[in-house]
């Protein structure tokens, strides 16, 4: 477990030195002042020595206890992916699909596909969380979600 | 204006039929976010921030408020019934709660949860009202006393939430990092945009908390397999009078801390609520009992995190500091109705600000009246099963993110954010800070770079205040002081360590 932690300490410090090159590239001081790159380059050197500051403590104590792994279960990774991979392609395929169908699909996934969850009720549900808050938004709240640009499910009104 | 006269131009707006309506519903909306597990009252307002897009500024801000105090009373329930915390700032109701509640005795519990939430609640709300006048004194504040004021509040934020104030200093750091993104506050010029249009105005601060705090929280309890829940059965809800006896202290105690707490930026609901606890045990002349189903632990801490939740508006009120994650969600939503939380708030926009202080009077009465008949109702909620009940979320979040800008791209943000609050998870990263920082980070560089445009690049600039010196002088204590161990509440971080909600 520590070891992850100092994985995760190092990765920080790579992060921060990336955030100071990039802050490099932006004027770092003007005939005013600071200049756009000034901020960001100091916030990177903070990060960077917390982060080494955190990797020596746990060098010098090491997490006691009985730690929580960092990897999960193996049916516990595959439902984080399952959710990541799902909402990813939610966003991808929105625009070309259509808000209530992808909406539906999705929640036809995550309810039966991850949730085991009875038919009746999934249906029930992903038609509202679908079609349902499609009308709620565009109609109430003035959110034109996208709709469907694929000519069958455009002519269905979706 | 002064403050009575501004609570009764607050009240005439507050008491319209359309505000006391928004303020009903946020009321049940908060509630719903508190008794749910799996959503606690950061992502629930951002969550439901989408919904107040087509509204008033003031009634928007007034369903919001009400979402976040609301919250704290739903959490009760679900420590009672089930042993597991609504909101973290409930955790520890569970103790005596679910030991009442095994003993038959939920409904006493929940009702005086009930009351004490109402009584910390509104004194609360009196405190927010009584320090109105110190706005005057924010009104002199320049650039330079504001880089003080934001580095002070950056430093408690960091010294106050998690288990490690590296880590939470950390966590402050990457959320200025995030505010960082976009066109710079001072010369207009992009930066961190990696030429992508959308990122030219900064990452959607929505985006960001219903990813850390939303998704994440999902990704989290994704690892386990979802048990369905048992609850127990409510019985005799009315508290006997031994038990108002009982709880007449623990509910006076509880208010003065959570109130006193809850002006500490950075002060989590947990540490009042755990220090109340403390403090009941200690106080008492039965502390063996404690644990097996004792009134006084749950009248105190319950009584202690609704103070705090209300005397946690007061800096952001006054000052413009937000004190916590939930209060900067708020902040959030305060800006993107083009409204400036802090003294000039009160100036230029008195009936927002009185009328949002003046309803939460409104909604700690709606809120008793709610919690005590319809306990019942709330109860059949938590009969959802987490299987359908994180999906219902991740549609809500999916939706919402879409909403702020009609884009997909914030739905791919929120993942991102979701991935990322998920991993600082796993290496107890407190997500609060961050939150706080990228809503004030913006502001903080804005001040900083115009204050040194003043004095041409000289440092010696903040010497010259005597208030930039003392602000930076306490933000040098709280960073180097580990006196701070030796008061009860040091106690209630490493017990509210967890605390990355509120």
């Amino acid at each position: 477990m520590t070891r992850v932690h100092q994985v995760a300490s190092l990765i920080i410090i790579v992060f921060s030195v990336w955030v100071m090159y990039m802050a490099h590239q932006y004027t770092y001081w003007t005939a005013l002042g600071p200049g756009p790159g000034f901020f960001p380059f100091w916030l990177g050197v903070f990060m960077a020595v917390l982060s080494a500051i955190w990797f020596v403590q746990l060098m010098m104590k090491p997490l006691e206890g009985k730690a929580i792994e960092f990897l999960p279960s193996r049916a516990g990774i595959v439902r984080i992916l399952a959710i990541i991979i799902s909402v990813f392609l939610v966003g991808l395929f929105m625009e070309d699909v259509g808000f209530s169908v992808i909406m539906f699909v999705f929640m036809l996934f995550l309810l039966i596909g991850l949730g085991r969850v009875n038919p009746v009720v999934t249906l029930v549900i992903a038609l509202t969380c679908s079609f349902g808050l499609y009308w709620l938004f565009t109609n109430y709240l003035d959110v034109p979600f996208p709709e469907s640009s694929i000519g069958f499910l455009k002519n269905l009104g979706f | 204006m002064d403050a009575f006269g501004g609570l009764l131009l607050g009240f005439s707006v507050a008491l319209t039929p359309q505000n006391l309506l928004f303020a009903l519903l946020g009321c049940i909306m908060g509630t719903l976010v508190g008794v749910l597990p799996g959503l606690g009252p950061s992502a629930g307002t951002a969550l439901l921030i989408p919904l107040t897009f087509n509204l008033p500024a003031t009634s928007a801000i007034i369903m919001l408020a009400a979402i976040y105090y609301g919250s704290q009373y739903g959490g009760t329930i679900t420590s009672v019934l089930i042993n597991v915390p609504g909101e973290a700032s409930s955790a520890v109701t569970c103790i005596d709660g679910y030991q009442m509640a095994k003993n038959g005795r939920a409904g006493a519990a929940i009702a005086i949860a009930a009351i004490g939430s109402f009584v910390g609640g509104t004194i609360g709300v009196m405190g927010l009202v009584a320090a109105a006048p110190l706005t005057q004194f924010a009104l002199q504040f320049g650039p330079v006393e504001f880089v003080g004021l934001m580095v002070l509040g950056l430093t408690l934020v960091s010294g106050l939430a998690g288990k490690s104030m590296v880590k939470a200093l950390m966590s402050a750091i990457f959320g200025l990092m995030l505010g960082t993104v976009g066109m710079d506050p001072a010369q207009g010029s992009p930066r961190f945009t990696f030429d992508q249009v959308q990122l030219l105005d900064g990452i959607g601060f929505i985006s960001v908390i219903m990813g850390l705090f939303g998704v994440g929280e999902v990704l989290t309890n994704a690892e386990e397999e979802w048990k369905p829940i048992i609850t127990h059965k409510m019985t005799g809800l009315m508290p006997t009078l031994k038990d108002l006896k009982d709880s007449f202290w623990p509910i006076l105690r509880g208010t003065a801390l959570g109130f006193a707490l809850g002006l500490v930026p950075g002060m989590t609901g947990s540490a009042s609520s755990f220090t109340s606890y403390i403090i009941e045990k200690r106080m008492s002349k039965y502390p063996e009992k404690f644990g097996t189903g004792v009134i006084e632990g749950v009248a105190g801490p319950e009584t202690a995190n609704n103070a705090h939740a209300n005397a946690a508006y007061i800096p952001l009120f006054t000052l413009g500091i937000p004190g916590s994650a939930t209060v900067a969600v708020l902040m959030g939503a305060f800006m993107m109705n083009g409204l400036i939380p802090g003294p000039f708030l009160f100036k230029e926009h008195p009936d927002v600000a009185w009328g949002v202080i003046a309803s939460m009077y409104i909604g700690n009465v709606m809120l008793l009246i709610l919690n005590l008949p319809l306990v019942g109702i709330w109860v059949k909620f938590l009969q959802i099963p987490y299987s359908v009940l994180f999906a219902i979320i991740m549609a809500f979040m999916v939706v919402g993110a879409y909403s702020v800008d009609n884009s997909v791209f914030d739905i791919w943000t929120m993942l991102l954010f979701g991935i990322v609050g998920y991993l600082m998870r796993k290496v107890d990263i407190p997500l609060a800070p961050a939150v706080l920082t990228l809503i004030l980070g913006p502001l903080m560089e804005k001040n900083l770079r115009r204050a040194l445009e003043m004095s041409q690049g000289d440092f010696g600039i903040f010497r010259e205040s005597p208030i930039a010196m003392v602000l930076f002088g306490l933000a040098l204590l709280v960073l180097i002081a580990p006196m701070l161990k030796f008061l009860p509440f040091a106690k209630a971080r490493s017990f509210g360590g967890g605390d990355t909600q509120t």
